[in-house]
């Protein structure tokens, strides 16, 4: 806009001057919701009116007595870029511009503006004001960098998505191939019981495909029995108690492939959860058959043995004891020394045979009580007297009693006696005392025989009772045996319900105890 | 049934070993020995010697021992006759009792044992 040459630049008086104006321009101001404004081309405003205050803070008075400049409110971050304008609005004519930036209000608030200004030339075309008007565009502003920081954040988030599904499309890759070449069945059921996949190993090992069937009907059709041949009911079954969110680990069973063979495996069962909710179970079996075969056979093999071994051991006792009395009759003092040594070492040799024997049978879960009321008390005696005989130089004390009868396998428990008896002799390095007590506490007997032998070292205390355990280096060189007397007589103890256990001191001796519940005597004599 | 004297005493038993030094230490204390040494010629024998008792291996190649304890103890004719099982099976005492017999004697035994087990039994 140009103005006339030579004219006193009274934009106020201009204004005035517009027909009607003045009314239609303040009613129009005050409303307007920006900032109209005539500024010189440094920063000060010479007319201003609109909502000064609402987008300022300040009120037009006050920009007017503090003599405050535009550019003094204008954000220090921004202050650059618009006074780069500047420079274009004071030299370039005609110039507009439309921008936005920040002011920092009276209070201190921050408030983006946007800002429509041109200048406006005198006669000779040089720039020497500016007008315009500004809008606050905080909310805008506001939304816009949300926006901003939203897109940024979905980038993040699509990028961290895409990552995840590499993840999970490796690792299915990698569930797939365990899947395929597990050798173990692995059947997935819903929560309805019925199977959804199968390996290949299930295919291989039933004989069919068991996807689509449920679990009532795979049982039946496995012929799925336990390990002591009674059938197994479909509730039983692991696959089914995991649907129910119970995890089941190596559980026996047999069942018959579509080929009619019979199979022996180990089964386990997990639970699939979804947001805590059990949505179906996974299952596997171990087959089991060819250990299960080779155990069986070697069970036959030693019961065999066992029998064969007696055999001979018959032959050759009958004939001592023949000669015994023999030699007996013609008091050949030597002889009978003799005689009686062999009598000990085939006697050794008879047990060595009878423990072979016991631990199959242990293995096996085969061993059976032949439970009956006998006089604990005498039996005791019995054994005591049997071994001061045998180790007439060692000294047997019996202490306490249990003064009644014991519902129990008598000669089951006399091996036990037997077995920590011998022990006790076994162990000692000189003839020494064992003593042994008995006791009674609440509804059980105790037993412990206590010697003062060589005792065990901590690390094998805890072994003592294992199959086969035998204490090493020079002490077991010295103390010969299969290492099985303990472990039966453990699992005689544990057969009657009781608990066997050790307590002792390397070099100062051992104290082998047991507990068994008492079976009050009652009239029905049933075989527990 | 009318008894013997002495006695007889019926032996069946595989091995020849065994058989043997039963036969001495029963003839030594008096007894009639009749030794057999597998379970099918038994019948036959019970029907000629007429035995007083029977001593029986459970575990012989022919003739299962249990299965002629059980079809003696099942005939009206034999089935008064004592029968002893000797045997070294580990649950030879449980099968002896299944069968019907009317004790049992473990392998190795002792003389002893032997001797007073057949004079309860007749």
């Amino acid at each position: 806009m140009t103005l006339g040459k030579g004219r006193d630049l009274s934009f106020k008086k201009n204004l005035d001057r517009l027909k009607g104006g003045k009314e239609l321009y303040y009613s129009f101001i005050r409303n307007f919701h920006g900032i109209a404004f005539y500024g010189d081309m440094h920063f000060s405003p010479l007319l201003f009116d609109g909502a000064v205050r609402k987008i300022t803070g300040y009120s037009k008075r006050e920009f007017f007595e503090k003599r405050l400049t535009w550019d003094q409110i204008i954000h220090p971050e921004d202050r650059p870029r618009i006074y780069q304008e500047a420079q274009k609005i004071k030299t370039v004519p005609h110039y507009s511009a439309e921008r936005e930036y920040r002011i920092i209000q009276k209070t201190g608030k921050i408030c983006w503006v946007r800002e429509f200004l041109r200048n406006i030339c005198n006669e000779t075309g040089t720039p020497i004001l500016v007008s315009g008007v500004m809008y606050d565009i905080t909310r805008r502003k506001s939304v816009e960098e949300e926006r901003e920081r939203l897109l940024k954040q979905l980038e993040g988030e699509k990028r961290w998505a895409e990552q995840l599904v590499v993840e999970a499309e490796e690792r299915a890759g990698e569930l797939d191939a365990v899947f395929s070449a597990l050798s173990d069945t692995l059947v997935v059921y819903d929560k309805e019981g019925t199977a959804v996949s199968a390996n290949p190993a299930t295919i291989k090992l039933f004989g069919f495909n068991p996807v689509g069937m449920n679990l009532q009907l795979l049982s039946q059709k496995l012929t799925t029995r336990h390990r002591h041949g009674d059938p197994i009911k479909v509730d039983d079954l692991p696959a089914v108690q995991a649907l129910r969110g119970k995890t089941v680990s190596s559980k026996y069973f047999f069942l018959k492939n579509a080929a009619g063979e019979e199979i022996m495996a180990l089964g386990s069962a997990s639970p699939i959860f979804r947001r805590g909710k059990v949505v179906g179970s996974v299952a596997t079996l171990h087959d089991v058959s060819e250990s299960w075969q080779a155990e069986k056979r070697k069970d036959d093999f030693v019961a065999i043995s066992g029998h064969e071994l007696k055999t001979p051991i018959t032959t050759l006792k009958a004939y001592l004891q023949i000669l015994q009395s023999r030699f007996a009759k013609i008091d050949d003092e030597e002889a009978n020394r003799y005689l009686l040594k062999m009598s000990t070492q085939i006697d050794r040799l008879t047990n060595l045979v009878k423990d072979l024997l016991d631990v199959t049978k242990v293995g096996a879960g085969k061993l059976e009580l032949n439970k009956e009321f006998f006089d604990f008390d005498s039996l005791v005696d019995e054994a005591i007297e049997d071994f001061q005989r045998i180790a007439p130089s060692f000294k047997f004390i019996k202490r306490g009693r249990i003064g009644k009868k014991v519902f129990a396998d008598k000669d089951r428990l006399s091996q036990v006696l037997a077995n920590l008896l011998s022990n006790a002799v076994r162990y000692s390095l000189k003839p020494d005392r064992v003593i042994i007590t008995l006791s009674q506490n609440k509804g059980s007997l105790g037993v412990s025989v206590k010697d003062f032998g060589v005792g065990i070292s901590e690390e094998n205390r805890g072994k003592i009772f294992e199959r086969f355990f035998r204490v090493g280096g020079a002490l077991g060189k010295k103390f010969s045996g299969l290492g099985l007397g303990l472990y039966i007589s453990s699992e005689i103890i544990k057969k009657h319900n009781g608990e066997m256990e050790v307590k002792s001191r390397e070099g100062q001796g051992s104290t082998f105890s047991f507990r068994i519940p008492i079976i009050k005597k009652e009239k029905n004599n049933e075989k527990k | 049934m009318k008894k013997n004297n002495p006695p007889v005493v019926m032996v069946v038993e595989d091995d020849p070993g065994i058989l043997e030094v039963v036969k001495i230490i029963l003839e030594e204390d008096g007894f009639v020995v009749v030794a057999l040494g597998e379970g099918t010629e038994v019948e036959e024998q019970i029907k000629t010697k007429k035995p007083d008792i029977i001593l029986i291996d459970l575990w012989m190649p022919g003739a299962d021992g249990e299965e002629v304890v059980r079809k003696l103890k099942s005939q009206k004719e034999t089935k008064k006759i004592p029968i002893i099982v000797i045997s070294a099976l580990a649950d030879a005492e449980k099968r002896a009792q299944d069968a019907g017999a009317d004790d049992f004697l473990p392998k190795p035994f002792n003389i002893q044992d032997l001797l007073l087990k057949v004079k309860n039994n007749l």
